[in-house]
């Protein structure tokens, strides 16, 4: 029992690092792929299952942004993601002021560049297409 | 009494949030009028409360961006140079003067002044240990990074991620005080940046960046508001924050409402927003946060 219960601590220990080792080289390589004339300032790492009849966002985190400054939001999806990550922004009042996906064709991008003219802190939503099951990143980079 | 907690912590968000979000409807940011939260409300925060309070580590990063945007020529003046890691016995001092010098090591890899940097790396490695997140700083890589300074983009990524990281990991040990105090570190080091180069270069951009920050401080007082009665050294920095804000009071920030401007460029959706944020603040205004912000900083590199 002993020999069980140790078996199964070590199992679930490497199967934690393991994954939080793929996330990090998935922020690494989403980072890099921003390009090159980017600053990395911030990832969000994004893990969510069926969303069912989910009609809103199911990750959301608050970001400040900065008036005169060129934002890049490049969005990563792990292989095994059911759909493409993607996201809005909102400011503090509600408003959207950007969306990753076009609702009435579908297309979603895999980066949005934004020029910020209003300083604030802005609401960022993620979710997977169609709300689906993935595991993500969004990074966020300044663009020199 | 499941009940009662449920009903406290929703008096708690609305309160909050309505304090938040109210001012900034009718296209002005004014302070909330009750200085954030009542200190006993605060103290009982939730963590989604708290997730909800804005957290930028990398805001020095934007600012040094600036500042090399201005070309104004590298300085070690503004460093904080006098700290010394190996001396600081609290966490509390560890904590905040981890935060300093991350804001240092963006000014110094902003100017790829990596040669230099070793010094602020060791003392970083040093303080992150010192309050047991050391794990998540990778100093030999990025002191590899910063001695052949061969890829800037790399350096840039493992050190705020380290500092992303560290944030985090604090936060769900429940030692979210630390990590309240190494924000505040960051915020103050990048303030006195700001304020001490544009006392010589009195570009709007910065100016209005030096403004604009009245918003960040609001969301600062607010993750440290829950720690403020646990020690006199928060007691005091607190103070000295509350200080600041008062500063900060009379400066007007105000809101235009545009539509974005959206269009495809290779593949990737560019936005331009037409929102425009607007900052009124008189040059005695500036000087008082100049002097405000230089005085804090000073006292707290120091440790007097």
């Amino acid at each position: 029992m002993k020999r069980f219960i140790l078996f199964l601590t070590l199992l679930l220990t490497f199967t934690v690092l393991a994954s939080a080792q793929s996330t990090d080289a998935l922020v690494s390589k989403c980072a890099m792929t921003a390009g090159p004339n980017t600053t990395y300032l911030k990832d969000f790492r994004v893990q969510l299952g069926p969303g069912g009849h989910q009609t809103e966002f199911r990750y959301k985190q608050v970001f400040p942004l900065s008036k005169n400054m060129k934002y890049k939001f490049t969005l990563c999806s792990a292989d095994n993601s059911k759909g493409a990550l993607i996201m809005k922004i909102s400011d503090e009042t509600g408003r959207q002021v950007l969306a990753s996906y076009d609702q009435k064709t579908g297309k979603a991008y895999p980066s949005v560049e934004f020029t910020c003219n209003k300083t604030g802190t802005y609401h960022l939503y993620f979710d997977f297409l169609n709300f689906s099951q993935g595991s993500g990143v969004g990074v966020v980079s300044l663009v020199k | 009494m499941t009940g009662r907690y449920i009903f406290l912590s929703l008096i708690i968000s609305m309160f909050l949030f309505s304090c938040r979000g109210q001012s900034k409807k009718q296209g002005e940011f004014i302070f909330p009028d009750a200085d954030s939260i009542p200190l006993s409300e605060a103290e009982k925060l939730s963590d989604e409360a708290l997730d909800d309070i804005t957290r930028n580590i990398s805001s020095p990063v934007e600012i040094a961006d600036i500042l090399h945007r201005m070309s104004v020529p590298f300085s070690t003046t503004y460093l904080a140079s006098s700290i010394d890691a190996s001396r600081l016995s609290t966490s509390f001092d560890k904590a905040l003067k981890l935060g300093i010098l991350g804001a240092d090591l963006g000014y110094l890899n902003m100017y790829e002044k990596t040669g230099t940097s070793i010094d602020v790396l060791t003392s970083i490695k040093k303080l992150a240990d010192g309050i047991n997140v050391g794990q998540f700083f990778d100093f030999e890589t990025i002191k590899r990074l910063s001695l052949n300074r061969s890829n800037i983009d790399s350096l840039f990524l493992l050190s705020n991620k380290s500092y992303n990281q560290i944030d985090k990991f604090l936060r769900e040990k429940g030692r979210g005080q630390l990590s309240a105090l190494m924000l505040t570190g960051v915020w103050l080091e990048g303030q006195y940046l700001a304020t001490q180069v544009v006392k010589q270069y009195p570009d709007t951009l910065l100016k209005n960046r030096v403004g604009e920050q009245k918003i960040i401080l609001n969301d600062l007082l607010m993750l440290l508001s829950p720690y403020c009665k646990s020690s006199d050294e928060y007691k005091n920095l607190c103070q000295s924050m509350q200080e600041m804000k008062e500063k900060y009071r009379d400066i007007k920030i105000t809101y235009t409402i545009g539509e974005p401007v959206m269009k495809e460029k290779d593949g990737a959706l560019v936005v331009v927003q037409t929102d425009q944020s607007k900052v009124d603040m008189t040059i005695d205004q500036l000087k008082i946060i100049i002097e405000a912000s230089e005085k804090i900083r000073n006292k707290l590199v120091s440790g007097n």
